[in-house]
């Protein structure tokens, strides 16, 4: 399966411990450095640098310029790989490129490792209403949630 | 740059394509960054010392103290972590985070602060997920300040972020905040306040000053927190006195100011939300 895998890691997923990476340890990876991307989000050079430095760490790594969708099909395209890889994010430009990849190539899209899965139905309008929900899934460690 | 690199970059299609996946090092890394990104470099030429990359973000996460954290956070010099810019990119989740703070501590509860803490990101991300982008750089809500929306500034003013206010404090964390690309969670509320309160100047203005310089810059965590100090996404504006800074900087930046004693922060709380927002009905 991972030979067939490429994992996009988009601004959001820079860590190697992220789901594709763990469903696929062996399978290359492409982070692609978008001016539409560093101009959306004001980024600077020291922002810049940080971002590709967590980029330059991640396994068997790609690192590309230009047009993210563009860029992760011609690096699935040169190395073969018929399926990408990827988190979902609440950054609705990243899930542009998610749903512009998803009608291009097979995309799957895991979910991140979240911080609480949620007992109870939640009330986002003020944080003490979302903490009194979650404050007691909030202090168990990851493999006691769910 | 080293040959090879300048090769590669030679080479790469100026619109896109490969680039190197090795630098000889960071000044290499950000030369070749500077001249593939010139926009972003005009935005900010300045470098930060914080590294990327998880082996980076494991050192920070390995010196986490949540005890101390819970003791001192709210001090400029407390064991807050510095984690943001890696929990911000994904480099560490917050679950991770919460995992190793519960595996530091006897009872779940020593590490409430910190806990608590991560659960503001996991809130502002949540928000974020609903309204969207226009969303967050939108006034959830009217201000509850006595002031339109219309009777603010749209403009930073140039001297705040340049450093130039004359106000010790305010200018040391403007430049902090440039030369790092960080800034302790109590310093951000302060320059917020001050931005938003004491010089009546859209939060939005504020926000995008932010984004330009923080490794951590983030549209859910820093423009939802704006809009906190600033009421439009919460009940009440965020203020502070001199008192207030000088306790949580063992009054490291009053005692140079020459505005000392007569300072804009100088009063009560209530003598300053009198004066700051006279057009307010009686406190709630
Ligand atoms: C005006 C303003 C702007 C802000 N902008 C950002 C931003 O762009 N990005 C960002 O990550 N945080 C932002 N914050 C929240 C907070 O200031 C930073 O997360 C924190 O200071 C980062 O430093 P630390 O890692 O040492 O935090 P610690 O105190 O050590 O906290 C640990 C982690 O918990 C999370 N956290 C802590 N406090 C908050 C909080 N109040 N809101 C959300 N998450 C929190 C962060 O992920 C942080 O890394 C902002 C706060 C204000 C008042």
């Amino acid at each position: 399966m991972s030979g067939n895998t490429l994992i996009w890691a988009h601004d959001d997923m820079l860590g190697p411990h992220q789901p594709p990476f763990r469903a696929t340890p062996e399978a290359p990876c492409v982070v692609v450095l978008d001016p539409a991307v560093v101009a959306a989000r004001l980024y600077g050079l020291k922002r810049l640098v940080f971002v590709t430095e967590c980029a330059l760490a991640l396994p068997n790594l790609r690192l590309r310029k230009g047009e993210t969708v563009a860029q992760v099909l011609a690096v699935a395209d040169e190395l073969g790989c018929a399926r990408v890889a990827t988190v979902t994010t609440p950054c609705p430009q990243l899930s542009g490129f998610m749903d512009a990849l998803a009608g291009r190539i097979e995309l799957e899209r895991m979910a991140p490792d979240p911080f609480v899965i949620p007992r109870r139905k939640l009330d986002l309008k003020r944080f003490m209403r979302f903490w009194k929900k979650v404050e007691d899934v909030a202090f168990l460690p990851t493999h006691r949630q769910g | 740059m080293a040959d090879g690199q300048r090769d590669a970059a030679d080479k790469s299609d100026p619109a896109g394509g490969p680039l190197p996946a090795r630098f000889a090092d960071r000044a290499a890394l950000a030369d070749f960054l500077a001249e593939a990104f010139p926009e972003a470099a005009a935005r900010d030429g300045r470098l930060a010392g914080t590294e990327g990359g998880r082996a980076a973000a494991e050192a920070c996460l390995a010196a986490v103290d949540p005890m101390a954290y819970g003791r001192t956070r709210n001090h400029l010099d407390g064991a807050v972590t510095r984690l943001s810019p890696y929990i911000r990119h994904g480099v560490l989740s917050l679950a991770e985070v919460r995992d190793r703070a519960l595996a530091l501590v006897d009872k779940p509860g020593e590490a409430r602060k910190l806990i608590f803490e991560l659960a503001w990101r996991d809130y502002w991300r949540r928000v974020y997920a609903e309204i969207g982008e226009a969303g967050v750089w939108t006034d959830r809500e009217p201000y509850k300040t006595g002031w339109a929306a219309t009777d603010y500034a749209r403009e930073l003013p140039a001297e705040i972020p340049a450093g130039e206010t004359g106000l010790v404090c305010i200018d040391s964390f403007a430049e902090e905040l440039a030369e790092t690309g960080y800034l302790h969670n109590h310093a951000r509320m302060y320059v917020a306040a001050y931005v938003v309160h004491w010089r009546r100047v859209a939060w939005q203005a504020g926000a995008a000053w932010f984004l330009l310089h923080l490794l951590d810059g983030d549209p859910a965590s820093n423009n939802l927190s704006w809009q906190w100090v600033a009421s439009t996404f919460g009940s009440k504006p965020y203020i502070w006195n001199r008192e207030n800074l000088e306790k949580y900087s063992d009054g490291r930046f009053c005692r140079v100011c020459p505005h000392y004693g007569r300072c804009p922060f100088e009063g009560s709380y209530a003598a300053l939300a009198a004066h700051l927002f006279p057009y307010r009905g009686a406190e709630a």
